[in-house]
């Protein structure tokens, strides 16, 4: 028993040397000093480049500044004109190509033009503004990114390749207004007869470069997780719409996403591949990469089901590998 | 006629025989069938004091349950446990809102002549560092007007009744060998296997956790006992695939120094080591805890001291997951505020821990919990809170009428880090808790019990104007029993909590990793609850009361208007 107690307090000492030894940490976290304390400008705001084209020949432009201390940040780039913004955040004691670079994109629609370009540098625990200004020679083309599933641009294919039911399902342009282009529109009201049902009409896309119905998309990855489905949805103020987009696997297997589209205007509704919920059938895990078809389904939450026309407007269904796509 | 004859003849054979079958079949399940129960009735009706445009001005809700105990003992070395539940809400038409449901089920038994074993719904408890239910914030010693809603319908109705024990699912067994020629007289192995939480198909994996508890022990003088157990995902079950585990493994030891007629000297110690592993990263910590306790037999004084360091990095979910989920929305009055636009849920109050079950937390999670400072900033994940170090002392006597009950305790902590800033916070906390049997001073034949409570709390850093902590709670709790007539007690109880100063909470990523800070200044909060009532006691677990309660939260730099409500409550709570 002695040998037993023994082992114990030698053990107990050796980890009261190690806790007292250990190399630690000298504090956990960010520093609350320069959270929250006063802020000392050491360099003022200023853009990498003051007329960058993203168009042609620039792919980013950084943004640099120096603080005394590690403070909270926020550096919000708005377009003059289009009132596109994009906002980047931190915790550091500088701004540079590592934690503020700009690629051009905006945080949401609308997009950023060629136009003025205000930048503006907040803190979490300052009164203090720092502003810079940039002209920008050329937008993004922010339709590069990606597998484009389509863009609508003619209907040509609506009842042969893509098809459908017998609502209304057209390319349309001046319903509502363009994000690129045309846009895909739909309407109806459900059968009015029974059984009662909140269906209203279907659009299948296959999303080969074929348009082959059994051929895979070009979408080559396998993790679900890594790929994301983005869309953009014209909110029409029926609120009795709702739109199910289901990703076909293999031609059989269903993985759904519903959609109410509550809001005014064009959003960008961007979800992860294994975000998207499994059908009663489907089986195994999700695999982009055995995508052979898209389908829009329009329904209704009216009640009774027939009595309200619902419509939805989208465009430009794309699927991002790592991250969104970016307006 | 000779076959009516015969016919009849056979048929009155055949009345004789079902008759002596159901009488040896009734027998027989008198033997193998048991039966318990709890029933309860319960009605409340809540007046807010300060009416908003948002809440009612005036809620009730009640009702009746039946939870059925049936005890099924198929042979003599196995049990088949079931809990049924009927419940009726009161006022539902016709038995409207009437359901009858499976509470829990249980199935136990024992294998061969040593090894136990129990299937199902059971409760799972080992030390303060590896799987503890750390008591719910707000009460030290409270009185009996808030003991009882707390006991029977709170932890009750969430599954935490059975002290500091987790309610889980799984299956546990456990046998003990008697040792010959050994220094240890016996030897006894705890296993258990427990679904933590069920696969979404989609960002959540299925979790487990096992385990198991060696205990080594030597009558009156020694025990030593490992213990192990890991938190972890199912790989598969997630399409995310991001895996995560928490082993924890922890060495007890319990030695007896003096053990004597008159007095016992005890050393208790415990240390162990813990694992946050994710797929990317592995996170160890450790603890260690040791003291000393002294018994003075004679005049039942107990004194002890310990000792305690815990990593900043230990985390062990079992023990440091919280009863109380403060991220919950209270069942009364939720929201707060006049602007339908903007509403708001109403942060939980001091009534909300003592009577609101919704606001319990269930499930073991790894990552730490959010808490209110103001019920408890030094130690808010129990004996396990990462990141401190300190003494304790503490103290308990029962005089041997009885007529005195006190038990106290006073802890000096600090960080053990710094977070945010080099400088450490400094904690102390003081707790008293006295019972005193009055009516055996005064030789009263009736009970006369006065209750009381007292917790301080103080946090406290250094560093410059911007990191500097001061931040107090004081907590009050008085209780009062007067039996007017046989079996019939009046009851009082009072709540005060007083909350000021300044404080910076940890927001803390799914690793535990500090991210930011939220911070909370000029607190000023004074919380009261009066409660009066009667109770009427059938039996030790039976009773009936009637109480009326007021509950109010105002922040004294008028930054929040003051919330406050009465409540009116029956209770009819019976065990039989």
């Amino acid at each position: 028993m002695k040998n037993i107690l023994n082992y114990i307090m030698i053990g107990a000492v050796l980890l009261t040397i190690l806790s007292s030894s250990c190399s630690k940490k000298e504090t956990l976290g960010p520093s609350i000093q320069g959270l929250y304390g006063p802020l000392e400008l050491v360099e003022t705001l200023k853009a990498s480049n003051s007329n960058p084209n993203f168009d042609k020949k620039d792919s980013s432009v950084h943004f640099t500044a120096k603080f005394s201390s590690v403070t909270a940040w926020t550096l919000t780039i708005t377009g003059q004109t289009s009132k596109a913004t994009k906002t980047i955040t931190g915790v550091s004691k500088f701004l540079d190509a590592t934690n503020a670079t700009w690629e051009g994109y905006a945080d949401m629609l609308p997009s950023f033009k060629a136009e003025k370009i205000a930048a503006v540098l907040t803190f979490k625990n300052s009164p203090d503004v720092l502003v810079d200004s940039l002209t920008l020679g050329g937008k993004k083309n922010i339709f590069n990114q990606g597998v484009l599933v389509s863009n609508f641009a003619s209907g040509s294919k609506i009842g042969n390749v893509w098809a459908k039911d017998f609502p209304l399902i057209t390319v349309a342009n001046n319903a509502y207004p363009q994000i690129e282009g045309s846009y895909l529109y739909m309407e109806g009201t459900p059968w009015s007869g029974t059984p009662k049902t909140p269906y209203v009409n279907y659009f299948n896309i296959p999303v080969s470069t074929t348009d082959n119905p059994g051929a895979y998309s070009t979408v080559k990855s396998n993790k679900a997780d890594n790929v994301y489905f983005n869309i953009f949805i014209y909110g029409t103020e029926t609120p009795e719409t709702w739109l199910a987009i289901q990703l076909k696997e293999d031609g059989t297997n269903t993985r759904a996403l519903n959609i109410r589209p509550d809001w005014v205007g064009w959003k960008l509704i961007s979800v992860k591949y294994s975000d998207f919920t499994n059908g009663d059938n489907t089986v195994g895990l999700p695999d982009p990469s055995k995508l052979t078809a898209i389908q829009f389904v329009l329904l209704s939450d009216a009640v009774p089901a027939e009595s309200v026309l619902v419509k939805t407007a989208y465009d430009f269904p794309v699927f991002t590998i790592g991250k969104p796509f970016q307006p | 006629m000779k076959n009516i004859q015969t016919f009849m003849s056979n048929k009155k054979t055949t009345l004789v025989l079902m008759f002596f079958f159901s009488f040896q079949i009734l027998k027989a399940q008198d033997d193998k069938i048991k039966f318990s129960a709890v029933s309860r009735a319960l009605q409340r009706n809540n007046t807010i004091q300060n009416p908003d445009t948002l809440n009612p001005n005036n809620t009730g809700s009640g009702n009746i349950l039946l939870d059925l105990g049936i005890n099924i003992n198929p042979d003599k070395r196995t049990e088949i446990q079931a809990i049924v539940r009927f419940n009726s809400n009161l006022g539902g038409f016709y038995g409207a809102d009437a359901q009858a449901s499976l509470r829990q089920l249980c199935v136990k038994g024992i294998v061969g002549k040593f090894l136990n074993y129990q299937v199902g719904d059971l409760y799972m408890q080992l030390t303060p560092y590896t799987f503890f239910n750390n008591n719910s914030e707000g009460s030290v010693n409270e009185a009996t007007v808030f003991k009882d809603i707390r006991k029977d319908f709170t932890n009750y109705e969430n599954f935490s009744n059975k002290g500091n024990a987790w309610w889980q699912q799984g299956v546990h067994t456990n046998m003990a060998v008697a040792l010959q020629k050994l220094y240890f007289d016996t030897v006894r192995l705890d296993g258990f296997f427990l679904r933590n939480r069920s696969t979404n198909f989609a960002a959540l994996p299925s979790t487990f956790q096992a385990g198991g508890k060696l205990t080594f022990s030597k009558t009156k003088s020694t025990k030593f006992a490992i213990n192990y157990l890991d938190l972890f995902d199912i790989r598969s079950t997630d399409k995310n695939k991001n895996m995560g585990r928490n082993p924890v493994t922890s060495f007890e030891l319990n030695q007896y120094l003096i053990n004597s007629e008159r007095k016992s000297l005890k050393l208790v110690g415990e240390v162990g080591l813990s694992k946050l592993i994710d797929s990317a990263t592995t996170i160890q910590g450790f603890f260690y805890d040791a003291g000393l306790q002294m018994h003075f037999k004679p005049k039942n004084i107990r004194v002890g001291v310990n000792y305690n360091y815990v990593d900043p990095f230990f985390y062990s979910s079992a023990a440091q997951s919280k009863r109380v989920d403060y991220g919950k929305v209270p069942s009364i009055f939720p929201t707060s505020g006049n602007d339908p636009l903007n509403q708001s849920s109403r942060p939980l109050s001091m009534y909300d821990l003592v009577a609101d079950p919704t606001i319990y937390n269930p499930s073991i999670v790894r990552t730490l919990m959010p808490y209110n400072i103001r019920y408890g900033n030094a130690l808010p994940y129990g004996r396990a809170t990462p990141n401190r170090t300190g003494v304790e002392i503490n103290t308990q006597y029962k005089d041997s009428a009885q007529k005195v009950t006190l038990d106290a305790s006073a802890a000096y902590l600090s960080n053990i880090v710094g977070e945010g800033t080099s400088e450490l916070r400094k904690f102390i906390v003081l707790k008293a808790g006295l019972n005193l049997d009055l009516h055996k001073f005064i030789g009263w034949e009736k009970q006369l019990v006065f209750t009381s409570g007292y917790m301080f709390e103080s946090t406290n850093r250094g560093g410059t104007s911007v990191e500097k902590i001061s931040f107090t709670n004081n907590l009050i709790d008085l209780g009062l029993t007067v039996e007017t007539l046989k079996k019939l007690d009046f009851l009082l109880g009072y709540k005060n909590l007083n909350s000021k100063g300044n404080e910076y909470i940890a927001i803390r990523d799914i690793q535990n990793n500090i991210i930011d800070y939220a911070k909370i200044d000029n607190v000023n909060v004074t919380e009261n609850i009066y409660a009066a009532g009667l109770k009427y006691r059938f039996s030790s677990a039976s009773y009936l009361t009637l109480q009326n309660s007021f509950s109010s939260v105002k922040d004294n730099t008028d930054a929040t208007p003051e919330f406050s409500f009465n409540q009116f409550m029956i209770l009819f709570n019976l065990n039989f």
